[in-house]
């Protein structure tokens, strides 16, 4: 990772996120946009293998695909709250219905997107993300 | 005649007994002028007496003919052999008998039935022959009707009992030798099969037949007008008939001058009719000399065109069928795609949304100039190769909308399955199903239209997945197996979901059954029709534990390397 490694580790409060997505080159792309913007990556093929993970909750949140072999991605927040976490989720997804919408909003998700995402929306929905919680 | 033989010598009697000789000849002779057509010639052939009624039949004068040879009468119709043999005959001085055909003086024909009779000197070579005939030329031609109407009957018979279960594929050519047939039995140079093409008004010549010396029809009519009146009279359902173009009316005089460019002579067109529409047209033409149209041979012809209306009529309600089946699978496909609609847009969206985080990724990256070369690169070559996989959804999307006639080509069901179910991918999630792929180790290939095989797969996994939809969680998975079976390979989808109804099982194929609520439900009977046309086999039963199964093969294609799994 060199320099951006460097910084990141540097950084005495490195932002973790996490990223969920069955697709790799999408988990990949994104991993890289956020090592950009100087923030450590961590990508998972799915909700399990995140949940399974070892994740912290500080200074961290979580961008997360919907529909994924295995559990929905909307299952998220209930599933980290189970677990006793709090972890702001922001989806993004191929599937934009105004039903999938809806649901992301009432569940408390931190944003929504669309796929494709603009790189600068999805780092302001990060950064706001991780403001809300440190603030 | 017998006194004198006896050796009478009296003057008196001799001299009547020749008076009364001289009488019966003279009464015999006028008898045979008033019957028969009589000439004499010499030894040579050279004419030495001609009667009033030769002379008027054959148009010349006593004296054109007389010192003449005996051909300045013929017609050029008999073969030499013909006139040997006569020869041959009447030298030997033996009465020869037949018929001849002669020619006038104003070129017009006749048929002679002739007897001539050698006439010998002391020596035994012949001295003069004397033909004697009589005028058989309505008589031939009453024949040469009769002949032709038999001929023409037996035609007509044959037609009808060709054209009766005849493959499709042959009605073209059955079409246009069943024209040769008319235009030689009928002595005709040119017959012409037109045709309304669908929904346009001009007519299209799609059959023609004509002698070779003529030259070749354009396969238009004109459209600026000039055959108006025929076409016109032709599409009302009417016959277009003439003998000679001066015949047509005043009206139809720009038609006249196009048939005159065309060198026709004398046309017959009979229209072509299906439910009470006139949808094309047969021609009848003469280009070598004008013709009468009897009145039985117009009928006969009718009957010939009654014959082709039905063939033909056939043959286009089978393009129809063909437009139709074409247009309706055109539609299902569309219906299919309407129901992929999501999963193409995660299809698409996926290496979208990667092109895109890729590229402002390394921008911001250079920006910050905080980079490792090797990193750009491989940002780079993931960007080309999630573009490239968008591009082939398209272009996939693209080969099942169009409507265009598949083309076969050697593939393994393999590829095929491997496509479908990466499109189906994200459908199937999105249902909450499981797709389990079992291919067959290696299988061999087909010789297959890629997309209908696709479209049959793409139906089968659809249906499967709207089976499942009370299905419980733990069960919902639908298993793609493949296997070689004998000299075919069979694909078999099964699914867990509410099975076929049994009453339905044997007419789930069948055009507009469906089940479903939505759908136009022509999927699964276009899903036979594709196996079918393939020369394979599709089946469906219901599973003891639950579900449907569905199952086609296909034949191997001539035997090639086997594709892994």
């Amino acid at each position: 990772m060199g320099n951006i490694g460097l910084v990141s580790l540097m950084s005495p409060a490195t932002s973790h996120v996490y990223i969920v997505d069955d697709e790799a080159s999408v988990c990949l792309a994104y991993a890289r946009l956020v090592r950009s913007a100087k923030m450590q990556p961590h990508a998972f093929a799915s909700v399990e293998d995140f949940l399974n993970s070892d994740f912290t909750v500080e200074n961290a949140c979580v961008v997360s695909d919907i529909q994924m072999p295995g559990t929905n991605g909307l299952e998220l927040p209930r599933l980290l709250k189970q677990a006793g976490y709090s972890l702001p989720v922001i989806y993004v997804t191929a599937h934009d219905t105004p039903e999938t919408r809806d649901c992301a909003q009432q569940i408390g998700a931190a944003a929504y997107f669309r796929k494709p995402v603009d790189a600068q929306a999805l780092l302001d929905a990060i950064h706001f993300a991780l403001r809300r919680r440190t603030n | 005649m017998i006194k004198a033989s006896q050796g009478l010598h009296e003057p008196q009697e001799i001299d009547d007994t020749l008076r009364t000789w001289i009488q019966e000849a003279t009464e015999l002779k006028a008898a045979l002028d008033e019957h028969a057509i009589v000439a004499i010639t010499d030894a040579q052939g050279c004419i030495t007496f001609v009667n009033d009624k030769c002379c008027a039949l054959a148009g010349y004068s006593r004296e054109e003919l007389l010192g003449q040879n005996h051909r300045i009468m013929g017609s050029g119709h008999h073969p030499t052999e013909f006139f040997r043999e006569m020869w041959r005959t009447i030298l030997r001085g033996v009465v020869w008998h037949g018929d001849i055909k002669n020619r006038a003086k104003d070129g017009s024909d006749h048929w002679l039935g002739t007897t001539i009779v050698p006439f010998l000197d002391d020596a035994g070579r012949p001295r003069q022959f004397v033909a004697i005939s009589a005028d058989i030329t309505e008589q031939k031609r009453v024949e040469a009707r009769l002949a032709e109407k038999q001929r023409l009957q037996q035609l007509l018979a044959d037609l009808s009992a060709r054209f009766v279960a005849l493959p499709s594929e042959e009605i073209d050519s059955a079409i246009e030798d069943t024209l040769r047939l008319i235009a030689e039995t009928l002595s005709l140079d040119r017959c012409t099969l037109w045709q309304l093409k669908a929904g346009e008004r001009d007519l299209v010549c799609t059959h023609c037949w004509q002698r070779p010396e003529w030259p070749v029809m354009p396969p238009h009519l004109p459209m600026d007008g000039s055959i108006e009146w025929s076409v016109a009279k032709v599409m009302k359902g009417e016959i277009l008939l003439f003998q000679s173009i001066d015949d047509l009316p005043p009206e139809a005089s720009r038609d006249a001058a196009l048939f005159r460019s065309y060198g026709l002579k004398s046309k017959i067109t009979i229209p072509l009719l299906a439910r009470g529409r006139v949808f094309g047209a047969l021609a009848f033409s003469t280009l070598a000399g004008e013709r009468a149209w009897a009145e039985d041979e117009v009928t006969e012809l009718k009957l010939v065109t009654q014959i082709i209306s039905n063939v033909v009529g056939r043959q286009r309600a089978e393009l129809r069928e063909d437009q139709l089946r074409e247009e309706l699978s055109h539609a299902q496909r569309v219906a299919t795609l309407g129901e992929l609609a999501s999963a193409l847009a995660h299809e698409l969206n996926q290496p979208l949304a990667a092109i895109l985080s890729n590229a402002q990724a390394a921008r911001r990256f250079i920006a910050d100039r905080e980079f490792e070369q090797d990193e750009l690169a491989a940002i780079l070559d993931d960007i080309a190769r999630d573009d490239k996989r968008a591009g082939a959804v398209i272009h996939n999307l693209r080969a099942m909308i169009c409507k265009r006639t598949a083309t076969r080509e050697i593939c393994c069901l393999h590829e095929l399955v491997h496509e479908v179910v990466d499109l189906m991918r994200s459908a199937m999630l999105e249902a909450g199903i499981e797709l389990r792929v079992q291919l067959a180790p290696a299988l061999l290939p087909v010789e297959a239209a890629r997309v209908e095989l696709q479209q049959v797969l793409l139906n089968l996994l659809l249906n499967a997945t709207h089976a499942m939809e009370q299905t419980p969680a733990a069960l919902r998975f639908i298993e793609v197996a493949t296997q070689e079976q004998g000299v075919a390979v069979v694909l078999s989808i099964r699914d867990r979901g509410h099975g076929i109804s049994p009453e339905r099982l044997d007419t789930i194929f069948d055009p507009f059954y469906s089940t479903k609520s939505s759908g136009l439900g022509v999927g699964l009977s276009i899903c036979r029709r594709i196996i079918e046309n393939h020369g394979g086999h599709i089946e469906a039963r219901n599973c003891e534990d639950g579900g449907a199964l569905f199952r086609f093969s296909i034949p191997t294609a001539s035997p090639g390397p086997r594709a892994a799994a």
